[in-house]
């Protein structure tokens, strides 16, 4: 059985810096271990025991836990129904036990899109399952940005509740050689916010990333600001890919923050200073700009 | 969805269609579908508006729904009854704001949660 080297606790404690480990130990081990990693594509395979897999995870699970720490200090983080790190008890509930929070393994009658509970404590796991991962790339863009998408947001929540299948799930995709190409974009998405100044310091071209306007740009130029305002320094950050996507539709949706108009809408005519501030909250809102 | 007559709906079709718009809206989310999202968004205000008016204040009906296995279901009953519930539905959109797995309802909790306190998350 190949052993894996021992280098893993000398690099930075960052996720992506691991996973980029992780992948060049894939590739080390890949001569001897092809064939069966090519069966490992499969989620139930992995999680059901290798030697290798195992070693993989125990070191993707060793980085991941500073990344939890910094989740769970976080402003927000209180007894709720649905959170299953701080579960807690809905309003209403007997005994004056709302908003108090609950064990862990006990069901409250709530939780993710993709759970189960109901009235007899059928309760399926907080995470869920991971997305699948297709076996070849999808054929059109809606169905890889989908895939993209539900992977990156899956692996981010499976850092906060679950570490093993979270980590399993990126053994799984070590495995699907089409995702070389598009694994930046998933990784990016896992980095932690950053300050203003780390965003704006290096805006070269990097996979995984775009560079965003903070105040978005064509309703700005409409609305008679200079193009040396808007693509000056101070308006433009480097952040994930799939974060740009997320900030730009949350742009043009409605929001009861905004009075019911879209962000976009609201800030038609409005001063540069108020298009900034909004443009920062989503910077913040989205996880990539330090409050 | 077809548009309906809320002001022929009892309280618990109205209920009913809440949850349809909010399960909807979530799809047009992932789908990147904008223009629906926003239709929809019209539609529930209307259902919320309808509720708000009937005898007692109805948006009351919309409590249960905290517990719903719909993330976008449970976000949208916080929010439509945050000045009636301000601390049961802020727990709610607290669990809500907690989770990575669905950033665009984390990002709309927390910016409630937020205006709730009266802290804006940039000062112009």
């Amino acid at each position: 059985m190949t052993r894996l080297p021992r280098i893993l606790t000398a690099v930075p404690q960052l996720l992506h810096v691991h996973l980029e480990i992780a992948k060049a130990i894939r590739t080390l081990a890949v001569q001897a271990q092809e064939e069966r990693w090519q069966q490992q594509q499969n989620f139930s395979v992995i999680s059901s025991g290798d030697d290798l897999s195992k070693q993989l995870i125990r070191e993707v699970l060793r980085d991941l836990a500073p990344l939890r720490r910094s989740i769970a200090n976080s402003p927000t983080t209180k007894a709720a129904v649905d959170d299953p790190k701080h579960p807690g008890w809905p309003a209403g509930t007997p005994g004056g036990k709302g908003g108090q929070f609950r064990p862990k393994d006990s069901n409250a009658g709530a939780g993710q899109s993709d759970t189960v509970s109901d009235s007899g404590g059928k309760s399926a796991p907080p995470l869920g399952s991971p997305p699948q991962i297709p076996i070849k790339e999808p054929e059109t863009a809606k169905a890889l940005n989908t895939f993209l998408r539900a992977a990156a947001y899956w692996i981010a929540e499976a850092v906060l509740v679950d570490e093993p299948a979270g980590a399993a799930f990126l053994i799984a995709m070590q495995a699907a050689k089409w995702l070389y190409e598009f694994r930046p974009w998933i990784d990016a998405y896992q980095d932690p916010p950053k300050t203003l100044k780390e965003l704006q310091q290096d805006l070269s071209a990097l996979d995984g990333y775009n560079i965003h306007h903070i105040v978005e740009q064509t309703p700005a130029r409409k609305d008679g600001y200079p193009d040396s305002v808007i693509d000056g320094p101070h308006n433009l950050v480097r952040i994930p890919t799939l974060t740009y996507w997320l900030i730009s539709a949350w742009f043009s949706r409605q929001n009861n923050n905004f009075g019911g108009l879209s962000p976009r809408d609201y800030l038609r005519g409005k001063s540069w200073e108020e298009r900034m501030r909004v443009g920062k909250e989503a910077l913040i809102l989205f996880g990539v700009l330090q409050p | 969805m077809t548009r309906v007559n809320v002001k022929t709906m009892t309280v618990k079709e109205l209920v009913e269609q809440f949850v349809a718009i909010a399960v909807d809206q979530e799809k047009a989310i992932f789908d990147g579908d904008t223009a629906k999202f926003n239709q929809l968004y019209d539609q529930m205000e209307e259902v919320r508006k309808e509720l708000k008016s009937r005898p007692g204040d109805q948006c009351q009906a919309l409590l249960p729904l905290y517990a719903h296995a719909n993330t976008q279901v449970r976000l949208r009953a916080a929010l439509a009854t945050l000045e009636d519930e301000p601390g049961a539905a802020r727990r709610v959109l607290e669990g809500i704001a907690n989770s990575r797995r669905y950033p665009e309802a984390a990002a709309d909790a927390l910016a409630a949660i937020w205006k709730l306190d009266g802290r804006p998350l940039v000062r112009s």
